[in-house]
Protein backbone atom coordinates (compact mmCIF):
# COMPACT_ATOMS: atom_id res chain seq x y z
CA UNK A 1 0.00 0.00 0.00
CA UNK A 2 2.69 2.68 0.92
CA UNK A 3 4.93 1.47 -1.81
CA UNK A 4 2.11 2.17 -4.17
CA UNK A 5 1.28 5.39 -3.09
CA UNK A 6 5.29 6.01 -3.34
CA UNK A 7 5.35 4.90 -6.94
CA UNK A 8 2.27 5.96 -7.96
CA UNK A 9 3.66 10.00 -8.32
CA UNK A 10 7.15 9.44 -9.19
CA UNK A 11 8.39 9.45 -13.04
CA UNK A 12 7.39 6.56 -14.94
CA UNK A 13 11.37 5.94 -15.85
CA UNK A 14 12.51 6.47 -11.85
CA UNK A 15 9.67 4.27 -11.09
CA UNK A 16 11.18 1.93 -12.83
CA UNK A 17 14.49 2.03 -11.09
CA UNK A 18 13.15 1.75 -7.86
CA UNK A 19 11.17 -1.38 -8.72
CA UNK A 20 14.53 -3.01 -10.12
CA UNK A 21 16.38 -1.82 -6.70
CA UNK A 22 13.80 -3.88 -4.20
CA UNK A 23 14.04 -1.27 -1.47
CA UNK A 24 12.54 -1.94 1.95
CA UNK A 25 10.14 0.82 1.54
CA UNK A 26 9.64 1.41 5.56
CA UNK A 27 13.26 2.06 5.54
CA UNK A 28 12.92 4.97 2.91
CA UNK A 29 12.83 8.65 4.09
CA UNK A 30 13.28 10.92 1.21
CA UNK A 31 13.40 10.97 -2.31
CA UNK A 32 15.40 13.41 -3.83
CA UNK A 33 15.29 14.92 -7.57
CA UNK A 34 17.11 18.14 -9.26
CA UNK A 35 17.29 18.47 -12.55
CA UNK A 36 20.22 17.32 -14.25
CA UNK A 37 21.42 16.36 -10.60
CA UNK A 38 22.17 12.32 -9.95
CA UNK A 39 18.21 10.76 -8.09
CA UNK A 40 19.45 10.85 -4.48
CA UNK A 41 17.44 8.73 -1.52
CA UNK A 42 17.29 8.74 2.15
CA UNK A 43 17.41 4.95 3.15
CA UNK A 44 17.99 3.64 6.07
CA UNK A 45 19.40 7.36 6.87
CA UNK A 46 22.05 6.97 4.67
CA UNK A 47 22.24 8.80 1.16
CA UNK A 48 22.09 5.99 -1.50
CA UNK A 49 22.55 7.33 -5.31
CA UNK A 50 20.16 4.61 -7.92
CA UNK A 51 21.97 3.91 -11.16
CA UNK A 52 20.56 3.41 -14.47
CA UNK A 53 21.61 0.06 -16.71
CA UNK A 54 25.08 1.24 -17.30
CA UNK A 55 26.04 1.91 -13.57
CA UNK A 56 26.53 5.41 -13.39
CA UNK A 57 23.83 7.65 -11.41
CA UNK A 58 20.58 8.66 -13.00
CA UNK A 59 20.79 11.90 -13.75
CA UNK A 60 16.97 13.91 -13.15
CA UNK A 61 15.85 15.42 -16.28
CA UNK A 62 13.48 18.22 -16.74
CA UNK A 63 10.71 15.63 -18.18
CA UNK A 64 10.73 13.87 -15.23
CA UNK A 65 10.46 17.05 -12.66
CA UNK A 66 7.49 17.86 -14.81
CA UNK A 67 5.77 14.47 -14.83
CA UNK A 68 5.74 14.19 -10.93
CA UNK A 69 4.40 17.65 -10.86
CA UNK A 70 1.72 16.43 -13.08
CA UNK A 71 0.94 13.03 -10.52
CA UNK A 72 1.77 15.05 -7.31
CA UNK A 73 -0.58 17.67 -8.11
CA UNK A 74 -3.28 15.29 -9.58
CA UNK A 75 -2.74 17.15 -13.07
CA UNK A 76 -4.81 20.05 -11.54
CA UNK A 77 -1.45 22.69 -10.15
CA UNK A 78 -4.24 25.44 -9.53
CA UNK A 79 -6.18 23.41 -6.66
CA UNK A 80 -3.10 23.23 -4.58
CA UNK A 81 -2.11 27.07 -4.58
CA UNK A 82 -2.24 27.94 -1.41
CA UNK A 83 0.30 24.63 -0.59
CA UNK A 84 2.76 25.64 -3.63
CA UNK A 85 3.38 29.20 -1.91
CA UNK A 86 4.13 27.54 1.46
CA UNK A 87 6.53 25.54 -0.63
CA UNK A 88 5.17 22.04 -0.05
CA UNK A 89 2.07 19.81 -1.22
CA UNK A 90 1.31 16.93 0.60
CA UNK A 91 -0.16 13.50 -1.05
CA UNK A 92 -1.96 10.81 -0.17
CA UNK A 93 -0.62 8.89 2.99
CA UNK A 94 0.72 12.27 4.49
CA UNK A 95 3.89 12.17 2.61
CA UNK A 96 5.58 15.44 2.07
CA UNK A 97 6.09 16.91 -1.06
CA UNK A 98 8.97 20.18 -1.07
CA UNK A 99 9.27 22.16 -4.28
CA UNK A 100 12.08 24.65 -5.05
CA UNK A 101 12.11 26.87 -8.13
CA UNK A 102 11.87 30.69 -8.83
CA UNK A 103 9.32 32.53 -6.57
CA UNK A 104 6.69 34.86 -7.91
CA UNK A 105 6.31 37.51 -5.67
CA UNK A 106 3.05 39.64 -5.45
CA UNK A 107 3.24 42.70 -2.18
CA UNK A 108 6.08 41.44 -1.21
CA UNK A 109 4.57 37.81 -0.65
CA UNK A 110 5.40 35.24 -2.21
CA UNK A 111 2.25 33.99 -4.43
CA UNK A 112 3.52 30.63 -6.26
CA UNK A 113 6.52 29.24 -7.66
CA UNK A 114 7.59 28.55 -10.78
CA UNK A 115 10.59 26.80 -13.31
CA UNK A 116 10.40 24.37 -10.75
CA UNK A 117 14.06 22.88 -10.52
CA UNK A 118 13.98 20.40 -7.57
CA UNK A 119 11.84 18.11 -5.74
CA UNK A 120 11.96 16.19 -2.39
CA UNK A 121 9.70 13.60 -1.26
CA UNK A 122 9.79 13.31 2.39
CA UNK A 123 7.90 9.76 3.80
CA UNK A 124 5.54 9.91 6.35
CA UNK A 125 6.29 7.22 9.14
CA UNK A 126 3.50 5.65 11.15
CA UNK A 127 4.78 4.22 14.33
CA UNK A 128 2.23 2.22 16.75
CA UNK A 129 3.18 1.99 20.28
CA UNK A 130 5.58 4.81 19.62
CA UNK A 131 4.17 6.86 22.83
CA UNK A 132 3.63 4.13 25.03
CA UNK A 133 6.75 5.14 27.30
CA UNK A 134 5.21 8.54 27.54
CA UNK A 135 1.52 8.35 29.23
CA UNK A 136 2.50 7.73 32.70
CA UNK A 137 3.32 11.18 32.77
CA UNK A 138 1.17 12.96 30.60
CA UNK A 139 -2.15 11.44 32.43
CA UNK A 140 -3.45 11.13 35.99
CA UNK A 141 -5.95 8.85 37.23
CA UNK A 142 -7.38 9.14 33.47
CA UNK A 143 -7.20 12.65 33.34
CA UNK A 144 -4.90 13.82 30.30
CA UNK A 145 -2.65 17.03 31.02
CA UNK A 146 -2.50 19.70 28.36
CA UNK A 147 0.70 18.56 26.70
CA UNK A 148 3.30 20.35 23.92
CA UNK A 149 5.67 18.37 21.70
CA UNK A 150 8.70 20.69 21.60
CA UNK A 151 11.13 19.45 18.84
CA UNK A 152 13.40 20.66 16.54
CA UNK A 153 12.48 19.40 12.71
CA UNK A 154 13.23 15.65 11.70
CA UNK A 155 12.67 14.09 14.86
CA UNK A 156 9.41 12.23 14.78
CA UNK A 157 6.95 15.09 16.87
CA UNK A 158 4.58 14.54 14.01
CA UNK A 159 4.57 10.71 14.41
CA UNK A 160 4.50 10.95 18.52
CA UNK A 161 1.28 13.06 18.29
CA UNK A 162 -0.44 10.64 15.51
CA UNK A 163 0.32 7.94 18.45
CA UNK A 164 -1.23 9.66 21.18
CA UNK A 165 -3.92 10.64 19.42
CA UNK A 166 -4.63 7.23 18.74
CA UNK A 167 -4.16 6.09 21.79
CA UNK A 168 -6.03 8.62 23.65
CA UNK A 169 -9.15 7.83 21.13
CA UNK A 170 -8.95 4.20 21.99
CA UNK A 171 -7.93 4.09 25.11
CA UNK A 172 -5.47 2.29 27.10
CA UNK A 173 -4.00 1.31 30.98
CA UNK A 174 -3.20 4.90 31.73
CA UNK A 175 -6.42 7.01 29.95
CA UNK A 176 -9.92 6.31 28.88
CA UNK A 177 -11.24 6.35 25.94
CA UNK A 178 -11.70 10.31 24.99
CA UNK A 179 -13.45 11.92 21.94
CA UNK A 180 -10.65 13.75 19.75
CA UNK A 181 -10.75 16.72 17.24
CA UNK A 182 -7.38 17.06 15.25
CA UNK A 183 -7.50 19.59 12.89
CA UNK A 184 -4.68 18.61 10.27
CA UNK A 185 -3.89 21.83 8.86
CA UNK A 186 -1.01 20.38 6.35
CA UNK A 187 -2.82 16.58 6.50
CA UNK A 188 0.51 15.63 7.89
CA UNK A 189 -1.45 13.41 10.84
CA UNK A 190 -4.38 12.17 9.03
CA UNK A 191 -3.11 11.37 5.57
CA UNK A 192 -6.11 11.94 4.66
CA UNK A 193 -7.57 10.74 0.95
CA UNK A 194 -10.91 12.34 0.13
CA UNK A 195 -11.54 13.10 3.66
CA UNK A 196 -10.98 10.28 5.14
CA UNK A 197 -7.44 9.21 7.54
CA UNK A 198 -5.23 7.03 5.67
CA UNK A 199 -3.44 7.07 9.30
CA UNK A 200 -4.34 4.81 12.20
CA UNK A 201 -6.50 7.75 14.38
CA UNK A 202 -8.72 5.78 16.79
CA UNK A 203 -12.18 5.18 17.04
CA UNK A 204 -13.12 8.43 18.73
CA UNK A 205 -11.28 10.84 16.43
CA UNK A 206 -12.56 13.90 14.24
CA UNK A 207 -10.49 15.11 11.94
CA UNK A 208 -10.73 18.10 9.96
CA UNK A 209 -8.25 18.17 6.78
CA UNK A 210 -5.95 20.77 5.37
CA UNK A 211 -8.37 23.40 7.90
CA UNK A 212 -6.35 26.39 9.17
CA UNK A 213 -5.72 25.46 13.00
CA UNK A 214 -6.85 28.52 14.50
CA UNK A 215 -10.26 28.46 12.78
CA UNK A 216 -10.54 24.67 12.52
CA UNK A 217 -9.68 24.50 16.78
CA UNK A 218 -13.25 26.33 16.82
CA UNK A 219 -15.21 24.94 14.52
CA UNK A 220 -14.93 21.16 16.26
CA UNK A 221 -15.47 23.16 19.69
CA UNK A 222 -18.75 24.29 18.07
CA UNK A 223 -19.63 21.36 16.00
CA UNK A 224 -18.03 17.76 17.97
CA UNK A 225 -17.45 19.38 21.39
CA UNK A 226 -14.34 17.36 21.45
CA UNK A 227 -12.90 16.76 25.05
CA UNK A 228 -8.87 16.57 23.58
CA UNK A 229 -7.60 18.56 20.70
CA UNK A 230 -4.75 18.09 18.88
CA UNK A 231 -3.22 20.50 16.75
CA UNK A 232 0.67 20.08 14.65
CA UNK A 233 3.13 23.09 14.66
CA UNK A 234 1.60 26.25 16.70
CA UNK A 235 3.33 29.44 16.21
CA UNK A 236 1.32 32.14 15.41
CA UNK A 237 -1.06 34.61 17.16
CA UNK A 238 -4.43 33.11 15.88
CA UNK A 239 -3.19 29.95 16.74
CA UNK A 240 -2.57 30.82 20.51
CA UNK A 241 -5.93 32.45 21.18
CA UNK A 242 -7.30 29.52 20.04
CA UNK A 243 -5.57 27.49 22.25
CA UNK A 244 -6.62 29.87 25.01
CA UNK A 245 -10.33 29.69 24.00
CA UNK A 246 -9.99 25.81 23.68
CA UNK A 247 -8.74 25.48 27.13
CA UNK A 248 -11.58 28.08 28.73
CA UNK A 249 -13.96 25.63 27.01
CA UNK A 250 -12.56 22.56 29.06
CA UNK A 251 -10.96 20.64 25.90
CA UNK A 252 -7.71 19.26 26.38
CA UNK A 253 -4.97 20.22 24.60
CA UNK A 254 -2.00 18.55 22.28
CA UNK A 255 0.12 20.31 20.44
CA UNK A 256 3.65 20.35 18.58
CA UNK A 257 6.39 23.28 18.05
CA UNK A 258 9.45 23.84 16.59
CA UNK A 259 12.45 24.13 19.05
CA UNK A 260 15.55 22.98 20.12
CA UNK A 261 15.14 22.99 24.02
CA UNK A 262 12.88 24.29 26.54
CA UNK A 263 15.07 27.72 26.55
CA UNK A 264 14.71 28.30 22.93
CA UNK A 265 10.63 27.63 23.56
CA UNK A 266 10.93 30.25 26.48
CA UNK A 267 12.35 32.84 24.19
CA UNK A 268 9.77 32.24 21.44
CA UNK A 269 7.50 35.24 21.05
CA UNK A 270 3.93 34.10 21.91
CA UNK A 271 4.72 31.11 23.49
CA UNK A 272 7.10 32.50 25.76
CA UNK A 273 3.70 34.06 27.68
CA UNK A 274 2.06 30.77 27.33
CA UNK A 275 4.97 29.31 28.78
CA UNK A 276 5.00 31.56 31.47
CA UNK A 277 1.48 31.29 32.41
CA UNK A 278 1.75 27.47 32.68
CA UNK A 279 -1.05 26.84 30.11
CA UNK A 280 0.71 23.36 29.33
CA UNK A 281 1.45 20.53 32.35
CA UNK A 282 3.81 19.23 30.27
CA UNK A 283 6.51 19.31 28.01
CA UNK A 284 7.51 16.59 25.56
CA UNK A 285 11.32 18.01 24.62
CA UNK A 286 12.19 15.25 21.37
CA UNK A 287 15.38 15.07 20.19
CA UNK A 288 17.91 12.88 17.47
CA UNK A 289 21.28 12.35 19.24
CA UNK A 290 20.92 8.41 19.81
CA UNK A 291 17.86 8.14 17.20
CA UNK A 292 14.81 9.60 15.60
CA UNK A 293 12.11 10.85 18.26
CA UNK A 294 14.41 10.31 21.19
CA UNK A 295 12.58 11.86 24.62
CA UNK A 296 15.33 14.12 25.88
CA UNK A 297 12.67 15.00 28.66
CA UNK A 298 9.33 15.08 29.93
CA UNK A 299 9.10 18.35 32.02
CA UNK A 300 6.26 19.71 33.99
CA UNK A 301 4.86 23.11 33.93
CA UNK A 302 7.41 24.27 36.52
CA UNK A 303 10.21 23.35 34.14
CA UNK A 304 11.14 19.95 36.57
CA UNK A 305 12.18 17.52 35.04
CA UNK A 306 10.19 14.11 35.36
CA UNK A 307 11.40 11.60 32.69
CA UNK A 308 14.38 10.94 30.31
CA UNK A 309 15.08 8.56 27.60
CA UNK A 310 18.22 6.69 28.92
CA UNK A 311 18.33 3.60 27.04
CA UNK A 312 18.37 3.63 22.93
CA UNK A 313 14.85 2.20 22.41
CA UNK A 314 14.10 2.69 18.73
CA UNK A 315 11.25 5.12 18.20
CA UNK A 316 10.83 6.39 14.67
CA UNK B 1 -50.09 3.79 -63.57
CA UNK B 2 -50.59 2.40 -60.21
CA UNK B 3 -47.06 1.01 -61.03
CA UNK B 4 -45.76 4.62 -60.85
CA UNK B 5 -48.04 6.24 -58.69
CA UNK B 6 -46.35 4.03 -55.89
CA UNK B 7 -42.63 4.73 -57.31
CA UNK B 8 -43.06 8.40 -57.12
CA UNK B 9 -44.78 7.89 -53.72
CA UNK B 10 -41.82 6.32 -52.61
CA UNK B 11 -39.15 8.57 -53.67
CA UNK B 12 -40.73 11.35 -52.29
CA UNK B 13 -41.11 9.49 -49.21
CA UNK B 14 -37.51 8.63 -49.02
CA UNK B 15 -36.50 12.51 -49.89
CA UNK B 16 -38.58 13.77 -47.46
CA UNK B 17 -37.36 11.57 -45.01
CA UNK B 18 -34.16 12.42 -45.46
CA UNK B 19 -34.91 15.90 -45.35
CA UNK B 20 -36.72 15.03 -41.49
CA UNK B 21 -33.19 13.69 -40.83
CA UNK B 22 -31.08 16.17 -42.20
CA UNK B 23 -33.28 18.58 -39.94
CA UNK B 24 -32.73 16.25 -36.72
CA UNK B 25 -29.27 16.11 -36.99
CA UNK B 26 -28.96 19.97 -36.93
CA UNK B 27 -31.51 19.96 -33.71
CA UNK B 28 -29.43 17.15 -31.85
CA UNK B 29 -26.07 19.15 -32.72
CA UNK B 30 -27.60 21.92 -31.03
CA UNK B 31 -28.81 19.93 -28.33
CA UNK B 32 -25.35 18.57 -27.69
CA UNK B 33 -23.74 21.66 -27.44
CA UNK B 34 -26.05 22.79 -24.79
CA UNK B 35 -25.24 19.54 -22.73
CA UNK B 36 -21.68 20.74 -22.86
CA UNK B 37 -22.35 23.88 -21.89
CA UNK B 38 -24.00 22.68 -18.84
CA UNK B 39 -20.71 20.21 -17.99
CA UNK B 40 -18.19 22.70 -18.59
CA UNK B 41 -20.79 25.05 -16.13
CA UNK B 42 -20.26 22.32 -13.68
CA UNK B 43 -16.91 21.61 -14.25
CA UNK B 44 -16.35 25.49 -13.70
CA UNK B 45 -18.13 25.46 -10.32
CA UNK B 46 -16.18 21.89 -9.53
CA UNK B 47 -13.09 23.92 -9.58
CA UNK B 48 -14.23 27.45 -8.55
CA UNK B 49 -16.54 26.38 -5.18
CA UNK B 50 -15.10 22.50 -4.46
CA UNK B 51 -11.30 23.51 -5.24
CA UNK B 52 -11.48 19.86 -6.74
CA UNK B 53 -8.95 18.47 -8.74
CA UNK B 54 -9.69 17.16 -12.41
CA UNK B 55 -10.06 13.71 -12.01
CA UNK B 56 -12.09 14.00 -8.75
CA UNK B 57 -14.33 16.54 -11.03
CA UNK B 58 -14.71 14.14 -13.68
CA UNK B 59 -16.03 11.65 -11.19
CA UNK B 60 -18.48 13.51 -10.01
CA UNK B 61 -20.01 15.29 -12.95
CA UNK B 62 -19.83 11.89 -14.68
CA UNK B 63 -21.51 10.10 -12.22
CA UNK B 64 -24.44 12.08 -13.25
CA UNK B 65 -24.35 12.57 -16.72
CA UNK B 66 -25.62 10.66 -19.61
CA UNK B 67 -23.99 9.15 -22.32
CA UNK B 68 -21.32 9.28 -24.02
CA UNK B 69 -20.71 11.57 -21.62
CA UNK B 70 -20.50 10.08 -18.60
CA UNK B 71 -18.04 7.41 -20.24
CA UNK B 72 -15.74 10.21 -21.54
CA UNK B 73 -15.46 11.76 -17.98
CA UNK B 74 -14.95 8.29 -16.44
CA UNK B 75 -12.53 7.06 -19.03
CA UNK B 76 -10.66 10.56 -18.25
CA UNK B 77 -10.39 9.99 -14.52
CA UNK B 78 -9.40 6.82 -14.91
CA UNK B 79 -6.76 7.31 -17.35
CA UNK B 80 -5.24 10.04 -15.37
CA UNK B 81 -5.32 7.90 -11.95
CA UNK B 82 -2.93 5.45 -13.89
CA UNK B 83 -0.03 7.95 -14.42
CA UNK B 84 1.53 5.92 -17.06
CA UNK B 85 3.53 9.01 -18.58
CA UNK B 86 0.85 11.13 -20.57
CA UNK B 87 0.70 14.73 -20.16
CA UNK B 88 -2.85 16.31 -19.41
CA UNK B 89 -3.38 17.42 -22.59
CA UNK B 90 -2.65 14.59 -24.71
CA UNK B 91 -5.13 12.44 -21.90
CA UNK B 92 -8.01 15.05 -22.85
CA UNK B 93 -7.44 14.28 -26.66
CA UNK B 94 -7.30 10.81 -26.79
CA UNK B 95 -10.52 10.68 -24.62
CA UNK B 96 -12.43 13.76 -26.63
CA UNK B 97 -11.48 11.98 -30.36
CA UNK B 98 -12.69 8.63 -28.77
CA UNK B 99 -15.76 8.82 -27.10
CA UNK B 100 -17.37 12.45 -28.66
CA UNK B 101 -16.30 12.13 -32.00
CA UNK B 102 -19.43 9.98 -32.89
CA UNK B 103 -21.73 12.36 -30.20
CA UNK B 104 -23.29 14.52 -32.66
CA UNK B 105 -20.76 17.53 -31.76
CA UNK B 106 -20.22 20.02 -34.64
CA UNK B 107 -16.24 19.64 -35.96
CA UNK B 108 -15.59 23.28 -34.77
CA UNK B 109 -17.21 22.51 -31.44
CA UNK B 110 -14.97 19.68 -31.48
CA UNK B 111 -11.87 21.57 -32.14
CA UNK B 112 -12.03 23.99 -29.55
CA UNK B 113 -12.73 21.14 -26.77
CA UNK B 114 -9.60 19.69 -27.82
CA UNK B 115 -8.44 22.52 -27.39
CA UNK B 116 -9.12 23.37 -23.80
CA UNK B 117 -7.35 19.71 -22.71
CA UNK B 118 -4.24 21.91 -23.27
CA UNK B 119 -5.15 24.79 -20.65
CA UNK B 120 -6.49 22.98 -18.21
CA UNK B 121 -4.69 22.26 -14.90
CA UNK B 122 -2.11 24.49 -14.81
CA UNK B 123 -1.92 27.92 -13.56
CA UNK B 124 -4.16 28.91 -10.58
CA UNK B 125 -8.12 29.24 -10.01
CA UNK B 126 -8.38 32.62 -11.13
CA UNK B 127 -6.99 31.76 -14.41
CA UNK B 128 -8.49 28.12 -14.71
CA UNK B 129 -11.98 29.87 -13.81
CA UNK B 130 -11.55 32.64 -16.42
CA UNK B 131 -10.24 30.32 -19.27
CA UNK B 132 -13.34 27.89 -19.08
CA UNK B 133 -15.40 31.24 -18.82
CA UNK B 134 -13.89 31.90 -21.99
CA UNK B 135 -14.66 28.59 -23.64
CA UNK B 136 -18.17 28.58 -22.52
CA UNK B 137 -18.59 32.21 -24.25
CA UNK B 138 -17.27 31.07 -27.52
CA UNK B 139 -19.49 28.00 -26.97
CA UNK B 140 -22.61 30.45 -26.47
CA UNK B 141 -21.82 32.74 -29.44
CA UNK B 142 -21.46 29.47 -31.85
CA UNK B 143 -25.08 28.14 -30.46
CA UNK B 144 -26.44 31.47 -30.81
CA UNK B 145 -24.73 31.47 -34.45
CA UNK B 146 -26.41 28.41 -35.02
CA UNK B 147 -29.87 29.13 -33.41
CA UNK B 148 -30.43 32.26 -35.56
CA UNK B 149 -29.81 29.62 -38.72
CA UNK B 150 -31.74 27.01 -37.63
CA UNK B 151 -35.69 26.83 -38.12
CA UNK B 152 -34.75 28.48 -42.06
CA UNK B 153 -32.47 25.39 -42.37
CA UNK B 154 -34.71 23.02 -40.59
CA UNK B 155 -37.35 24.74 -43.06
CA UNK B 156 -35.04 23.87 -45.67
CA UNK B 157 -34.22 20.71 -45.45
CA UNK B 158 -38.11 19.68 -44.91
CA UNK B 159 -38.40 21.49 -48.39
CA UNK B 160 -35.67 20.16 -50.21
CA UNK B 161 -36.34 16.71 -49.37
CA UNK B 162 -39.98 17.17 -50.49
CA UNK B 163 -39.29 18.73 -53.56
CA UNK B 164 -35.93 16.81 -54.56
CA UNK B 165 -38.31 13.98 -54.83
CA UNK B 166 -40.64 15.63 -56.70
CA UNK B 167 -38.05 16.61 -59.13
CA UNK B 168 -36.76 12.80 -59.38
CA UNK B 169 -40.15 11.56 -59.67
CA UNK B 170 -40.42 14.11 -62.23
CA UNK B 171 -37.36 13.38 -64.39
CA UNK B 172 -38.05 10.01 -64.08
CA UNK B 173 -41.82 10.02 -65.73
Amino acid sequence: MKENRILNVLPCSIRILLQKEQLQYEYLQEIKLRIEKPLLLIYRGEELMIGNQRGKPYMVTKEDVREMLEYISNYSLYAYEQEMKQGFITIEGGHRVGITGQAIIENGKVKNLRYISSINLRMSHEVLGCADSIFPYIADHHRLYHTLIVSPPRCGKTTLLRDMIRQISDGNGWIRGMSIGVVDERSEIGGCYMGVPQNQLGIRTDILDCCPKAEGMIMLIRSMGPEVIAVDEIGTAEDVHAIEYAMHCGCKLLATVHADSMEELRRKPLLDQMVAEKYFERYILLGNQQHVGQIEGIFDSRGSLLYREEAATQCC
Amino acid sequence: MLLKITGALLIVGATSWGGIIAAARLQNQYAQMQYLQRLIYRLKSEIQYANSYLGEAFRQIGSNSVEPYRRWMFALSEQMERRNGHVFADIWEENVREYLDGSGLPEDTLERLLRLGGQLGIADIEMQVKLLELYLEELKLAMEEMREGMKSKIRLYHCLGVMSGIFVTVLLI
